[in-house]
């Protein structure tokens, strides 16, 4: 995008690795695209010689006509040569674009793509630790930057080398009136430098005036249901009049520096042309005079050319750093190996596997605090285990691990009587389904969200299938039925509407092994009586482990696990543990007893007031 | 400034500049005059070149026109600033103002409008859109005024020093603009194409890293990377396209052109005796130095051109209709107390199109008597939240009416509605603010100590206490610090200082403990006290203890009665029972002998 995020000359970012190495990297990634680009930067540079020295050619005319005797002829020539070299540099500049903007832009999609499929197989551990926006601008964003790169290195040297040359012709033709040209250069230094600090001040404090503006927008505008069932549109619109008086303040300084920049660049351009003009006019005079009349015209344009190239490099160095910097960002990516693959030797999963071992498992995310401490259980093929424990005490973890988003330090899982290690990772996902506590569901239509859960599904499949869990009748509702597009993760559907949605995926995907991860029911009693049949279905003959939230998930499971602090303490059916006596009849009054229709009582308050407080004060 | 008032995106997009006619008229003027300030140190050079060549040496004319020229760098330097100054002074005031306005407008609209428009497109159109068009005119507009100011100015000038010159000048330079306008309308297209292509690859990259979690477990990798390569190819065809449109840009030829006959003819001139050296400096100087201004110009009349594009995506937002008008003669005074009726209520929501005829709610009528405890329940989708909304008038029954104590509340300002008219919503949504200003947000006037009996009342009152700042802690982004049942009581507490003389309560909650439980259920006995009350309720025992149930299904009315009613003679009703231990007998129990167990 060319109104990309505005940077500031001398504006720079933290790099970690040297610019050489960068550099380098730069190049092996043209790869295909080097050769095209060499000959895009010779052709460059060849038009840049061209359009050098095609001044040159007008000064020779006045002096030609300045010299008795000359005829036409010799006007025509030069006139042929001056449109000859306009010519062929046009030509040069346009073939290279031609060819350039193909290679550039073939080289960002071949980056981007490598980035992107990098990125999707990086482990979980990776992703979660930095923010979606965050991943995104290195696929989008810094790849962009980086084609902006490879074409600033050539215009940089296309402008350097213009300088050069432009340099070179004013010293050969008087030293100086090359000395006179860059009685300039202080200016756009001054300028530079006044921009690189005071400027980058005030271009920081106005981004941050008008990130404010927008925060403040982003929400009012997702709050704006209760703005409006509190009447507080007046107040709101006031506030934001305070936030945008604070931007336009701090914009309008800005773009007064701005505003500055181009009248000093414009006058120093002038008074380059009278300094010129009285050290050529003393030059040319006399009786011996070094300098002819055309040569001073010469030095005038030349010193014209030499101003704005300078600026550009300035403005160009900076865009180059950021390119560098987004070289580097995407190294930090790409140097990410993955460390959940398919091992060498991995085979299927067989068909016969099921039910799930776990074979004194220990697990830890950072180094030193086990999530997961020597847990060990069995179960057996289409049996339903509802997992139960406070927040922390490792149930999520399990359901990840099944999945292997994440390898355990000690111990293993199996699958029927084969480790998950061994197995293809394509093979272990074709097996196991995990439906997330809140169920992500992709900014398409409904239809073909449930279809992710099998690509080659047809559409009479879908709906055949969710008129069996019930479905069917809470999607035909949709203002578009199935082809209902969900927005911005499903705003426009109910909280009901998301977890069918996610049952009908994920049955459609129809795994031998359900992990799933109850949401924590946002639902109305009669809702929530009717996910649960769909649930039931979903749990029929297939082995199904379940992080309970509510009390009939509990009550219907053959098991029920509880988990604390990491450890596996009890396991048994229901009834079994509440006979028990132990933590499971403690979780039970805390979290589900009062999801039934029996009165809440005050002590039982105080027992789920206990039971939480030991564990906020471990 | 009043809804609607914009009849086209040109007036739009000009209206930093329509808004101060003196001050425009006043800063183009000036603009033309820097133009010509650019050109004149070329003429004064070609007569201080003639002095040069006619006395071959420094006389006090030549050191004259030599200071000349330093004067007018000078005065080019305060022209050229006088301008920038006013036209930044007119857009920025006019980017901070056109905001505000699409802001504004955009908050009244009512939720018809927010429910089909993305509100991560409003704010991209409320900030990059409008300052694009603040772009387009500055320094987009102003810099084309000046670089057509200078074409003119060159031909002007050339006309004046020989009769062929001013003709090839006349021929060639608008012919050169002309080509650079084509240039910029073929281009604009194709660039809008690519940002838009960019929207989209962000939007699908995105979505997945998002959703990675769901690609992994469904194996879908593949799928994604395929999906992904399609987005990305088509970026790179039409980055390519847009590159290569910018290849052979013809305008450069003509230029070429002009300055090649007019080198020819004056040096002929010059041959001839009819030009002196001077004249032919100037001839040459002016055209070269138009080059850079023929560099800049199709880039700014493509911003331009963007800059209107823009304009007119704001326009239609800013003219869309709303479908919700507010009564002529509002009524003023209404017992909110008295009976709720939905006679043959119809809804849909408008779709993309506008028209939908899927309905949420069909022929529902019913009737809720003033003060009582309703409890609402029903299948997902099924049109609970939509009677909510309607009583809020966030929309108006498609067809049917709403009525309060025998009045339509389309003849009653939405003003009067909701503040008679309270909710606690599903997913409590808080603001970043303190939570003083959190709870107070229904009830601005409120005092400390209301501030705090609301609290209390709401059984708020004890965690926040025991937070750092208390009641002056700030809340982080939408309020993610808190628990699920703490912002339950903070709405709770909002509700109960706001007052409303009929609640509305979507109270399916996350899963809660016991304690967290207990105070809730204390909390809402608190805020249903003396209004009629309308809760979704997950809560069985909330069923057990209403006035009037009332189950709804697929947008129609399906069972309406008392527990006990209900539990025998509606299967949908029994459903709810069924699966949980011992419910079902509790719930019998309490039908057989009318009391516990």
């Amino acid at each position: 995008m060319s109104r990309r995020r505005s940077r500031f000359i001398g504006q720079t970012e933290k790099r970690s690795r040297p610019i050489y190495v960068l550099l380098i990297k730069m190049l092996e990634y043209l790869g295909r695209f080097k050769r095209i680009i060499a000959v895009g930067a010779v052709l460059v540079l060849i038009s840049t010689i061209f359009q050098a020295i095609d001044p040159l050619v007008l000064s020779w005319g006045i002096d030609l006509v300045l010299t008795p005797g000359s005829t036409i002829t010799g006007v025509l020539i030069l006139g042929g040569i001056y449109v000859g070299l306009r010519l062929a540099s046009w030509i040069l500049n346009s073939i290279n674009t031609w060819i350039l903007s193909g290679a550039r832009a073939g080289f960002v999609q071949t980056i981007q793509q490598d980035l992107y499929n990098h990125l999707v197989r990086t482990d979980l551990s990776y992703l979660k630790s930095e923010q979606s926006g965050n991943v995104t601008a290195r696929v989008t964003s810094d790849i962009d930057d980086l084609g902006t790169g490879v074409q600033m290195t050539i215009d940089v040297s296309s402008q350097v080398l213009l300088l050069v040359i432009t340099f070179v012709i004013m010293w050969l033709t008087n030293p100086l009136i090359a000395l006179t040209a860059l009685a300039v250069t202080p200016a756009v230094v001054f300028i530079v430098v006044l921009f690189g600090t005071v400027g980058q001040r005030i271009m920081l404090a106005s981004q941050h005036a008008y990130g404010e503006v927008s925060g403040q927008i982003a929400e009012d505008l997702s709050g704006i249901h209760v703005a409006k069932a509190f009447n507080r549109e007046e107040e709101t619109a006031a506030k934001m009049q305070q936030l945008n008086q604070e931007a336009y303040r701090h914009g309008f300084r800005f773009m007064i520096m701005m505003t500055l920049m181009q009248p000093l660049i414009r006058a120093m351009g002038i008074i380059g042309i009278a300094a010129l003009l009285f050290v050529g006019g003393s030059l040319a005079i006399g009786t011996a005079p070094v300098l002819t009349l055309g040569e001073v015209f010469l030095g005038v344009i030349l010193v014209q050319r030499f101003l704005w190239p300078l600026l550009a490099l300035s403005w160009m160095a900076t865009q180059f750093q950021a390119s560098l910097a987004s070289m580097d960002r995407t190294l930090d990516v790409l140097d990410v190996k993955p460390t959940i693959i398919n091992s060498p030797n991995a085979v299927s999963l067989k068909e016969t596997s099921d039910g799930i071992s776990f074979e004194n498992l220990s697990f830890s995310y950072v180094e030193g605090t086990n999530v997961l401490n020597n847990v060990t259980f069995k179960i057996t093929p289409g049996e339903t285990v509802a997992m139960v424990g406070h927040t922390g005490a490792g149930k999520t973890t399990v359901a990840a691990l099944i999945n292997r988003f994440y390898d355990p330090q000690e111990g293993g899982i199996l699958i029927g009587d084969q480790d998950i290690k061994d197995v293809t990772l394509e093979s272990l996902h074709d097996t196991t389904a995990l439906i997330a506590q809140e169920p992500y569901l992709f900014d398409a239509n409904v239809l073909e969200n449930i279809r992710y859960g099998r690509q080659s599904a047809t559409d009479q499949e879908i709906v055949e299938l969710c008129k069996l869990i019930g479905a069917h009748e809470f999607i035909e509702v949709l203002s578009n039925g199935y082809d209902t597009i969900v927005t911005e993760g499903g705003k426009n559907l109910s909280a009901g509407q998301v977890q069918m949605i996610a049952i009908a995926r994920t049955m459609l995907a129809d795994p031998k092994i359900l992990i799933l991860d109850e949401a924590t029911s946002r639902l109305d009693a009669y809702s929530e009586s009717l996910v649960q049949a769909a649930q039931e279905k979903l749990f029929a003959g297939r082995t199904t482990v379940v992080i309970a939230h509510r009390l009939t998930t509990i009550a219907n499971a053959s098991r029920v696990f509880v988990f604390d602090h990491g450890e596996l303490i009890e396991k048994g059916t229901h009834e079994e543990l509440l006979r028990l006596g132990g933590k499971y009849k403690a979780l039970y009054d805390t979290y589900y007893a009062h999801q039934s229709v029996e009165e809440l009582s005050e002590e039982i308050a105080k027992i789920a007031q206990e039971e939480l407080a030991m564990v906020s004060g471990k | 400034m009043a809804k609607g008032q914009y009849k086209s995106a040109l007036s739009y997009q000009l209206s930093a500049l329509l808004r101060y006619p003196g001050v425009t008229v006043v800063a183009i003027g000036l603009a033309l005059l820097a133009s010509l300030l650019q050109a004149l140190p070329i003429i004064i050079l070609g007569q201080a070149i003639d002095e040069l060549a006619l006395t071959n040496q420094l006389t006090p004319r030549f050191m004259m026109l030599v200071f000349t020229i330093l004067g007018l760098a000078g005065g080019l330097f305060a022209t050229i600033f006088a301008v920038g100054y006013a036209f930044a002074i007119m857009v920025l005031r006019w980017e901070r103002d056109a905001r505000q306005e699409f802001f504004e407008v955009v908050s009244e609209n009512s939720m018809t409008f927010h429910d089909q428009v993305d509100s991560r497109m409003l704010l991209a159109v409320s900030m990059q859109d409008i300052r694009w068009i603040r772009f387009s005119l500055n320094p987009a507009l102003r810099t084309i005024i000046t670089t057509i100011g200078s074409f003119v100015i060159t031909v002007v000038f050339l006309w004046i020093i020989d009769l062929t010159l001013g003709i090839i000048a006349v021929i060639g330079i608008p012919l050169y603009i002309y080509f650079a306008y084509r240039y910029a309308v073929t281009v604009e297209p194709v660039r809008r194409a690519r940002s838009e292509q960019n929207e989209r690859l962000t939007a699908s990259s995105q979505e997945v890293f998002r959703g990675i979690e769901v690609v992994r477990a469904f194996g879908a990798e593949e799928y994604e990377y395929e999906k992904f390569g399609k987005v990305s190819k088509e970026y790179q065809r039409i980055q390519t396209r847009e590159g290569r449109l910018t290849a052979f840009y013809r305008p450069t030829l003509i230029m070429t052109a002009v300055t090649g006959l007019s080198f020819l003819y004056g040096s002929n001139q010059v041959l001839l005796g009819v030009f002196s050296v001077g004249t032919l400096v100037q001839v040459l100087g002016l055209l070269v130095a138009l080059d850079v201004a023929g560099w800049i110009l199709p880039r700014f009349l493509l911003e331009i051109r963007g800059g209107y594009v823009n304009a007119q995506r704001i326009v239609n937002i800013l003219n869309w209709k709303d479908p919700l008008k507010e009564p002529d003669k509002p009524r003023l005074t209404l017992n909110w107390a008295g009976d709720i009726v939905f006679e043959n209520v119809n809804f849909s929501y408008a779709n993309n199109n506008g028209k939908n005829s899927n309905y949420v709610l069909k022929n529902l009528n019913l009737r809720i008597p003033g003060g009582s405890r309703v409890a609402l329940i029903g299948g997902p989708g099924g049109g609970k939240s939509t009677i909510l909304k309607l009583l809020l008038r966030l929309y108006d029954p498609t067809e049917g009416r709403v009525l309060i104590d025998g009045i339509d509340l389309r003849n009653i300002h939405t003003r009067k509605v909701r503040k008679a008219v309270g909710l606690v919503e599903q997913d409590i949504f808080l603001f970043r603010m303190s939570i003083r200003d959190n709870i107070a947000f229904g009830n601005m006037v409120a005092s400390d100590e209301e501030v705090i009996e609301a609290a209390k009342r709401a059984q708020a009152h004890e965690f926040i206490s025991i937070m750092p700042d208390g009641y002056d802690a700030a809340i982080g982004e939408r309020g993610m610090t808190l628990s699920g049942g703490q912002r339950q009581r903070l709405a709770i507490a909002r509700t109960i200082l706001h007052d409303p003389k009929i609640l509305l309560l979507d109270d399916s909650v996350s899963a809660i403990d016991a304690q967290t439980e207990y105070f809730l259920r204390k909390a809402l006995d608190e805020v249903m006290q003396d209004r009629t009350s309308i809760t979704v309720t997950q809560r069985l025992r909330t069923l057990l203890e209403s006035d009037l149930i009332v189950v709804v299904d697929k947008g129609e009315l399906v069972a309406v009665g008392i527990h006990k009613e209900l539990l025998e003679t509606s299967e949908h009703y029994h459903r709810i029972f069924e699966r949980l231990p011992g419910a079902l007998q509790y719930a019998n129990g309490v039908t057989d002998t009318g009391g516990g167990m």
